[in-house]
């Protein structure tokens, strides 16, 4: 379980970014958060996975308190949270499977990971995510040549490389097209029941986030403003949180 | 109407107040690097003897030399190779998005800079003068200028990998090296094989020069055959220089363009995982074959290597006590290199801006013209201003004239490829809406093409003027004036005090005339 508790984020001392949230995510959850551009989307992802330091409150994974860590253990932790970003930030000069194995790092010493002496199991693992993410024909391709929708799929399977406990992704689907953006999300569903994984999605596009998730966290300049199961969503709710 | 006429005629008397006095600063210039006419005009027999003894090559002699070119292509091979090994770790460690602190690159990259700014032949002939004649300092030279070369590069070209991508390597949880090793090595060793063609272009003809001081390669022979006024074995080694030049030129741009974009992929996983343990298996050998090939080429004894570094620490330290009485020289040395590149790159200039006319294909009156031309243009381009410079030589004897002739030709015909090339991407649309006017094709390249290209023309002339500003002092090591000379001799004395505040006095300039070029051209975009 993952749980925010009163996290405060101030930009450059000035700007203020969340102010206040108090969330609990638990295991195997599919939850979106939505609200305008600016109420703080990004920024909570951020946070969850030490990328932005809050200025007040505590960010826990079970027991472990995130914000004092560094070296050897943030990478741990870093590991156990996979995230996609919006850019897909793939290594386009090299192949698929390079991208993927990148996922398996955190389980390599630093010697072994640069030579890439990768083990049998780390390709076993990394062909099974291309497999789940529908891109098992593509493992020689070069990760520049593929479309849109295709690199995104490939950061996934790189994301599920790394065995992780959460995956946070930030508008994962908002550069891709309305057939691209389906066959992401679906994949999200897919591994969500396949792998037990939490995964905590920000979307713009509110239709999505109702047809997918099974929890939405409207954010509102850097408050919560609703979170609730999906069925429990009124049209009021998004009208006010959009207004 | 009145207003308007007026208006241009008024434009006109201005452009004409600017040509005065531009005129004015021509003459002073030309009347500080000695320019002559009459020593031109009195030259030009001599001249032309040298090169119509080109024409009848001694082919005995190349095979006679053929050792030392071999030797030269492999001293350019060799130093190249360690140079863009060297640079590409260098990069690392002072491009923004990789460094491990970020004070190194705010202490490294000046450092760098300020080492850029001295010239191959010069590190040359310091190093002669600590490691004594021979290949040894002509190698250190040249990997030092490759290892710079690539730093310089690849660092730019590191520091434009987007944050986002070593973001996405860092968020699995992977340590800096292995950051390092699987977001930005695999941009690099792509752009490393680039890097090192170029590098290879510019010390093959750093090899084949720096013999005239002592260290190493063809250009020992060179010199050896000017001091004994043997021109015909000389016209035979420029005719086998240019040709090699040529060759490396011609294959280099071959390579590039076919490794541009290689991508063979593995075509299953166990194939895959080969090439992953080949891959290092091939490194390894071949850092072997090459520390062996280098240890094997270089031909210096330990003992000699350890006193040639002693006196080596021993002159640094003395070149940081500058001899401060010795700068009247400095000035005037460095006013002189100034006069020479700025005489070199505005002769060259206009003439460029006449020849670019002929050489343009969609300004030239015909095709076959501009064919001509480009064949011309790269011909003079290609000769090393040094070579030029030598024949010139012959005609004016040295000094700062034949320097200054002999970069105006090598600006011409660099300044020319370059600037018909902007011509020949320029619109259709300009050049027609003038020769709709009914006025002719000179017309409409004096009235259109030029004021709408002058802003790109005047950017390429700043870094024409740049490095004619670096060759100059190369061409003063030789004997063509300038700072190069009174460098040389210090060397040569081992006034390492005096060399100390020169080579300061050079960096300061380099580093102003850089700075000023891009201002100007910033403000031009
Ligand atoms: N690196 C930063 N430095 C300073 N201010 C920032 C930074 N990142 C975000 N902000 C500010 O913090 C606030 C919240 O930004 P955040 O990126 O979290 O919003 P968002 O909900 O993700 O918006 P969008 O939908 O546009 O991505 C905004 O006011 C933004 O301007
Ligand atoms: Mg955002």
């Amino acid at each position: 379980m993952i749980s925010l508790k009163d996290i405060h984020v101030v930009y450059d001392k000035i700007t203020p970014a969340l102010r206040g949230v108090s969330l609990d995510f638990h295991d195997g959850e599919f939850v979106g958060i939505i609200g305008l551009s600016g109420s703080g989307k990004s920024t909570l992802l951020k946070t969850i996975n030490g990328l932005v330091k809050p200025m007040k409150g505590k960010v826990c994974l079970d027991e472990l308190v995130l914000g004092d860590l560094s070296g050897k253990k943030l990478r741990e932790v870093r590991r156990n949270i996979g995230f996609v970003f919006q850019e897909f930030n793939l290594v386009e000069r090299t192949s698929v499977l390079e991208n993927v194995l990148i996922g398996r790092l955190g389980y390599l010493s630093t010697l072994k990971g640069f030579f890439g002496l990768f083990k049998d199991s780390d390709y076993e693992i990394a062909v099974a995510a291309l497999d789940t993410v529908g891109l098992k024909t593509k493992i020689t391709a070069r990760a520049g040549q593929l479309s849109g929708g295709q690199k995104q799929r490939v950061a996934i399977a790189k994301t599920l490389t790394q065995e992780p406990r959460v995956i946070l992704a930030d508008e994962p689907v908002a550069s891709l097209d309305r057939t691209s953006s389906t066959v992401v999300m679906d994949t999200f569903a897919k591994i969500r029941h396949k792998h037990k994984i939490t995964i905590i999605i920000n979307l713009h596009d509110v239709e999505l986030a109702r047809k997918y998730c099974d929890r939405l966290v409207g954010l509102r300049d850097g408050k919560v403003l609703f979170d609730k199961t999906t069925k429990e969503i009124s049209n009021e709710d998004i009208q006010e949180l959009y207004s | 109407m009145k207003i308007y006429k007026s208006s241009i005629r008024r434009k006109r008397k201005r452009q004409l107040y600017y040509l005065i006095p531009a005129m004015v600063l021509w003459g002073f210039i030309s009347w500080q690097i000695n320019f002559s006419l009459i020593r031109l005009w009195r030259g030009i027999p001599h001249m032309f003897n040298l090169i119509g003894r080109m024409l009848q090559p001694d082919f005995s002699y190349i095979l006679q030399v053929l050792p030392r070119l071999m030797e030269t292509i492999e001293m350019a091979a060799v130093s190249s190779t360690l140079g863009v090994i060297l640079g590409s770790l260098g990069a690392l460690f002072v491009a923004r998005n990789t460094a491990i602190h970020p004070i190194i690159p705010l202490l490294g990259n000046p450092f760098f800079t300020f080492l850029r700014t001295i010239p191959n032949l010069i590190w040359a002939a310091i190093l002669v003068s600590i490691f004594s004649v021979g290949k040894f300092p002509g190698m250190i030279a040249l990997t030092i200028t490759a290892t710079l070369i690539t730093v310089k590069l690849l660092r730019e070209y590191i520091e434009t990998i987007p944050e986002s991508v070593i973001k996405g390597v860092e968020s699995v949880g992977a340590t800096k090296i292995q950051t390092l090793r699987y977001g930005v090595l695999p941009m690099v060793f792509q752009q490393m094989a680039a890097v090192f063609f170029l590098v290879l272009e510019v010390n093959i003809r750093g090899a084949t020069i720096l013999g005239l001081v002592g260290a190493g390669g063809i250009g020992q022979i060179l010199w050896r055959d000017l001091n004994h006024l043997r021109y015909d074995n000389l016209a035979t080694l420029i005719i086998l220089l240019f040709a090699t030049i040529l060759v490396i030129d011609l294959g280099s741009l071959w390579l590039r363009k076919g490794l541009k974009d290689l991508y063979i992929p593995a075509k299953t996983i166990p194939i895959f995982r080969l090439r992953q343990k080949v891959k290092w298996i091939v490194v390894f050998l071949l850092l072997i074959v090459g520390m062996t090939w280098l240890v094997n080429s270089l031909d210096i004894t330990a003992e000699r290597m350890i006193l040639g570094l002693e006196s080596g620490a021993r002159m640094v330290l003395r070149m940081a006590q500058f001899e401060f009485s010795y700068a009247p020289r400095l000035v005037e040395g460095l006013m002189e290199s100034l006069f020479i590149a700025l005489f070199a790159t505005v002769t060259g200039g206009v003439g460029a801006l006449f020849l670019s006319y002929l050489t343009a294909y969609n300004t030239s009156p015909y095709p076959e013209v501009a064919l001509f031309f480009k064949a011309v243009v790269n011909l003079l381009r290609t000769f090393p201003p040094i070579v030029v410079a030598i024949i010139f030589f012959r005609g004016v004897g040295p000094g700062p004239l034949a320097g200054a002739m002999a970069l105006s030709i090598y600006t011409l015909g660099v300044m020319t490829k370059l600037y018909s090339e902007v011509i020949e991407s320029t619109g259709e649309n300009i050049q027609q809406g003038i020769l709709i006017t009914g006025a002719g094709k000179i017309l409409s390249y004096r009235f259109g093409i030029v004021p709408h290209t002058f802003s790109n023309y005047i950017s390429l002339l700043l870094y024409r003027f740049e490095s004619n500003m670096r060759n100059s002092t190369i061409l003063g090591v030789i004997g063509a004036g300038g700072i190069g000379t009174i460098l040389a001799n210090n060397i040569a004395w081992r006034n390492w005090e005096r060399v100390g505040l020169l080579l300061a006095g050079v960096a300061i300039l380099m580093m102003a005339v850089e700075k000023l070029s891009e201002k100007i051209r910033k403000k031009l975009v």
